[in-house]
């Protein structure tokens, strides 16, 4: 009986997110029928576009990576209800940190820096979330308002590092120095982006999921963010809940930076994570806080991007209309409201 | 009667040769804006000469916005590359040849022409720059000559700004040193109060910063800040103190604040660069270098709205330092970057 429940509501879970993706592709259709003067050719670009060769089919994977990183990193934090909403700056953090590791040791072997960077990356954001935790636990400060502003003030001291102290004079637009070539991640389908870091998001989403399912440390979150109370009534020490989680969650953050910049950028540019923080929260959201449900999700919000930009380049619309469908869709996930229609329905 | 015969073979064969001549398909041109079209006057040039080149049939054009994250820039670069559609790729900004020469490893048969930028050797990419430092010596001879003029808004100190929104090195290799060498050729002593906003759009920040130079001082701002330079604008409007602007004549934006444009013709190179490719003698693998005497680079000196600005003294002086300039009596050297 009670599995059967489950089932149900998953059904119910999944239905209202089909009806969800639907929507938002229904909505992309309408508005390229407003704004282009060939909308076959547009509807064409957008939806089959992004498979349209190796280029764009292999840097939408590489856009998914950091979204899955960003989208596990807010699924920790939301499975435990605590709330990080400073995933902007810790991304950026994470791969200016990476970026700097990598120029302190320009001779180093490559695994060597690669370590490091990522090392590094993780806890410079593990940290910047970290005292957002810590300000919960210590003096009961919301975190999250503390990590969006947090998040503020660390993106533009990371601009001052880009565009100041580590700025390079040769290049013309707004970036630190390269890293070493030997730093940079494996290729894995050229002439796209796509490389290692690929493999390593598959495996940060199922070691999340053990993690978080399999192991004592996970209960213990798991319970505090379904009842405190009832889980301090149990003996769990959650005040070291409310630091943990947004610890985690930094980490995953700082990681998704320091993959950027080793896989796709190889330098820290200004400004190159942006939307990156945002859109993991709606990866999370849509994929239920569940870590698994972390990878298709980050792969629609990828192709989502990817058919923009096939769209801007054989049709004739411009890039927004990615933003608008992602707006549309996470409006739809929070609102929850197809899902409780679909569970209506059910139930009738 | 057989040579008559032979005659029309020849003829028809001549024509059916001619025919694929005639109807050549046009050049697919993409142009690729590394930042938006709207509110850059450079950018606006070049989209304008690009649609009205497809507008009279010899090319297809096909605009694309970078956007103003950098980062985005060589992705978008390389998509337009990895379409396969596209003749050439044209774009601007001494920031694209290095993008482009990326991408261009990747795709061996795409073609990429770069106005406003150097990089010369790479037999899949034509580079035309121009000469800079020249521009940035009119808007020094001009904030030289305004802040030692008896110009309302005119002070004692001898003292001129420039607000950038970046630092990259055709900023600081030729616009700076040309614009400092403009105004110590009107007296050694003048100083440069000189700022960077750190980005293109943060018009408030331009505001704050022009301000904060005409409190110390500074009567004439040279403004090489994009969307920022609105804020710089505004600011000296309401101090009633003088901006340069650069790259396009614009005294209709503020007539009395902007009191002198150094200009590029855009337009001009963009529309010879595309000639040049539809007739296939687009040198690729070089790097061209214009400049005032070329026609490329010049001064807004014929707008009513700049004789109305300044003084006729300086009038007088800014039209014989020009003259110099563009019969080529004087140039300035572009130094390596």
């Amino acid at each position: 009986m009670k599995g059967r429940q489950s089932a149900s509501g998953v059904l119910s879970t999944v239905m209202g997110l089909a009806l969800t993706i639907l929507f938002s592709f229904g909505l992309v259709i309408l508005l390229i029928f407003l704004l282009s003067k060939m909308p076959a050719k547009t509807i064409y670009a957008f939806f089959i576009g992004p498979f349209s060769n190796k280029y764009y089919l292999g840097n939408m994977l590489n856009v998914a990576v950091p979204l899955i990183f960003t989208g596990l990193g807010i699924a920790v934090a939301f499975k435990s209800s605590v709330f990080n909403l400073g995933g902007e700056g810790q991304v950026y953090a994470g791969g200016l940190a990476a970026t700097i590791a990598c120029l302190a040791i320009p001779h180093a072997p490559g695994l060597v820096g690669m370590a490091l960077a990522l090392v590094a990356a993780a806890t410079v954001s593990a940290a910047i979330a970290g005292f957002s935790g810590f300000f919960r636990m210590k003096w009961d400060a919301d975190e999250m308002i503390s990590s969006f502003l947090l998040s503020a003030a660390v993106a533009l001291v990371c601009n001052y590092f880009i565009t100041g102290p580590f700025d390079d004079p040769n290049n013309n637009i707004l970036s630190t120095y390269p890293i070493a070539k030997q730093f940079g991640l494996l290729k894995i389908f050229p002439p796209s982006k796509l490389n290692v870091s690929a493999f390593l998001a598959i495996a940060a989403a199922i070691l999340v999921y053990i993690f978080m399912n399999k192991t004592h440390a996970g209960y213990e979150m798991r319970m505090c963010g379904l009842n405190r109370e009832f889980s301090r009534y149990g003996g769990i020490k959650v005040s070291r809940y409310l630091v943990l989680p947004m610890i985690l969650s930094g980490a995953l953050h700082g990681l998704g930076g320091g993959l950027m910049v080793l896989g796709t950028y190889q330098a820290a540019i200004k400004g190159f994570s942006f939307g990156m923080g945002w859109n993991g929260i709606a990866v999370a959201l849509i994929a239920r806080n569940n870590p698994l449900g972390v990878l298709p999700a980050a792969l629609l919000f990828a192709y989502l991007d990817a058919g923009a930009k096939s769209a801007m380049l054989g049709g004739d619309v411009t890039f927004e209309i990615a933003s608008i469908a992602q707006s549309f869709i996470f409006y739809l996930v929070t609102a929850q409201a197809l899902y409780d229609i679909v569970r209506k329905r059910r139930r009738a | 009667m057989r040579n008559g015969f032979v005659r029309i073979l020849v003829a028809l064969f001549v024509a059916l040769l001619a025919v694929p001549a005639l109807t050549a398909a046009p050049l697919n041109v993409a142009v690729f804006i590394p930042g938006v079209v709207a509110g850059s006057p450079t950018y606006e040039q070049i989209v304008a000469a690009a649609d009205k080149m497809a507008a009279a049939g010899s090319i297809t054009s096909k605009v694309v916005e970078g956007g103003f994250n950098q980062a985005d820039w060589p992705e978008k670069v390389t998509s337009l590359a990895a379409t396969g559609s596209y003749d050439l790729i044209l774009t601007t900004n001494p920031s694209m040849p290095g993008i482009c020469a990326d991408v261009a490893k990747d795709f061996p048969s795409q073609k990429f022409a770069v106005v406003d930028g150097m990089l010369a050797g790479n037999a899949q990419i034509y580079t035309l720059l121009y000469n800079q430092v020249e521009q940035g010596y009119f808007a020094g001879y001009l904030a030289g000559l305004v802040t030692k003029s008896t110009m309302k808004g005119a002070n004692k100190d001898l003292k001129v700004g420039a607000i950038v929104a970046q630092e990259y090195p055709a900023l600081t290799v030729e616009m700076i040193p040309g614009y400092t060498q403009g105004f110590k050729a009107i007296d050694s002593k003048i100083t440069l109060d000189y700022r960077i906003v750190g980005n293109w759009y943060d018009a408030t920040k331009g505001a704050d910063l022009a301000n904060s130079m005409f409190d110390s001082g500074v009567d004439v701002i040279l403004c090489i800040a994009g969307g920022a330079g609105q804020g710089v604008i505004k600011a000296a409007q309401d101090r009633g103190k003088y901006v340069i602007y650069f790259d396009a004549d614009l005294y209709s934006l503020a007539p009395n604040t902007i009191v002198g444009c150094a200009t590029l013709d855009q337009a001009r190179a963009t529309t010879e660069v595309l000639k040049k490719a539809i007739a296939g003698s687009l040198p690729y693998g070089t790097a061209d270098i214009v400049a005032t005497k070329d026609g490329y680079v010049d001064f807004a000196d014929k707008n009513p709205l700049y004789t109305k600005a300044v003084t006729k003294d300086v009038l007088d002086k800014m039209a014989v330092m020009l003259k110099q300039f563009r019969t080529g009596a004087k140039s300035l050297p572009v130094p390596k970057m």
